[in-house]
């Protein structure tokens, strides 16, 4: 996105941009054995901060965006920085209409979603309502699987095989809901039990907490490119994609899970703000709580797990 | 056309086929640097057309005095790393 010649020009000219690190990037080599080497990052990710220049918080955009899905965003920042209201106001008072504003995005949010389920009727196309809990009734016939878990993820699975792929043109942003495989294991198809329903309306700390637990880095799932293969982006009719055109595409998919479903948690959070947030006060809670990725534990969270054999970790 | 002149052209075209020679035995190295990427060229990417600071201080002191928003971009490693 930092590479669109807009983007250039609408950074440039709306705002003063400034980069920092949060922490060293890891970095992983792979040698094939072969003579072929790649290098690449791990856990990379990143938060989009628009301040006064104060440093007071206006809006966090976690994750990546695209060019056409970050310009709304940055627009409707501006717009309302450059609201008559906000610009009278100061102190506490400009903190409660930054809090109100955006308990009124996420409520938008969550209405624009309902909106697209009755127009398309079906429970995948509504991420945020499913990791809000709010369908709570999984459309048994038609997918069985972690129903009430965002479709843009893999369903979570109790261990093994029996995952039921999505058949193509399921799941992410296409309009329709798809069908389910047989299961490759008799029974071992997996019916969650639904999340408890998220009333933000009446305890917006609590339904930030909830959600939040149900959010994934779709970029970073391993199944991802798996996916992308079932919904037909790889077919015998189609002309396999390059590597270059995969990763846009993961990209455009991250994009528009972080419009839906990230960007509204940080909707939430900062709803619950009644004190001025500064990018530091919001860093941890946004890289660990909305990204899922411990920035405190020098593995993040890589070592957790050592399969046998696997050397120490020192 | 006399002797100098025919000397001339001789020499003419000698130089011609020596600067010739020169440059397609350099060719290589210069097309390999042009194919080469530098350790940096993601990175060029990344920071080139849009002005960024490095430290939000100073971003919001440049803020306050232009009158804009500061757009801060927090990541993992450096921006103007190739990897990051």
């Amino acid at each position: 996105m930092l590479s669109d010649p807009q983007i250039v020009q609408k950074i440039n000219s709306e705002f003063v941009a400034c980069w920092e690190t949060v922490r060293p990037v890891p970095k992983v080599s792979i040698d094939f054995g072969n003579g072929k080497k790649m290098q690449r990052t791990l856990m990379g990710n990143t938060v989009l901060y628009i301040c006064y220049p104060d440093g007071q918080v206006v809006d966090a955009l976690p994750g990546v965006y695209r060019p056409e899905d970050f310009t709304p965003l940055a627009e409707a920042a501006l717009t309302f920085m450059r609201s008559p209201a906000m610009t009278a106001a100061t102190g506490a008072a400009r903190t409660k209409l930054l809090a109100d504003w955006h308990r009124t995005r996420f409520a938008a949010s969550v209405q624009g979603e309902r909106r697209r389920m009755t127009f398309s009727k079906a429970a995948v196309e509504t991420p945020l309502l499913n990791a809000m809990g709010v369908l709570a009734k999984p459309e048994a016939s038609s997918v069985p699987v972690a129903a009430n878990v965002a479709p843009n993820v893999p369903p979570r699975q109790p261990s093994g095989f029996g995952g039921a792929p999505r058949t193509p043109g399921g799941g992410f942003g296409t309009g329709n809901p798809g069908t389910v495989l047989p299961a490759r294991e008799e029974g071992a198809v997996a019916v969650l039990p639904p999340l408890p329903k998220l009333n933000y309306e009446k305890d917006l700390k609590s339904a930030f907490q909830q959600l939040s637990v149900n959010i994934e880095d779709i970029s970073k799932g391993t199944y991802t490119v798996q996916r992308l293969k079932f919904q037909g982006v790889f077919g015998p009719t189609t002309p396999r994609m390059s590597p270059e055109d995969l990763g846009k595409l993961v990209v455009a998919m991250d994009s528009k899970n972080n419009v839906t479903v990230v960007h509204p948690t940080a909707d939430l959070l900062l709803a619950t703000c009644d004190t001025p947030q500064t990018p530091q006060s919001l860093r941890d809670v946004l890289f660990k709580q909305v990204l899922h990725v411990p920035i405190d534990d020098p593995y993040l969270g890589l070592a957790d797990a050592l399969v046998p054999g696997s050397p120490t970790v020192p | 056309m006399n002797r100098s002149h025919w000397a001339s052209l001789g020499l003419v075209c000698v130089g011609l086929l020596s600067l010739l020679a020169r440059s397609e035995a350099q060719a290589p190295n210069a097309q390999a640097a042009l194919q080469k990427p530098t350790p940096n060229a993601k990175s060029a990417a990344h920071t080139e057309g849009i002005h960024w600071l490095t430290s939000f201080e100073k971003a919001k002191q440049k803020a306050l005095r232009e009158n804009k928003p500061v757009l801060l971009f927090q990541l993992f490693g450096k921006l103007d790393e190739a990897l990051c």
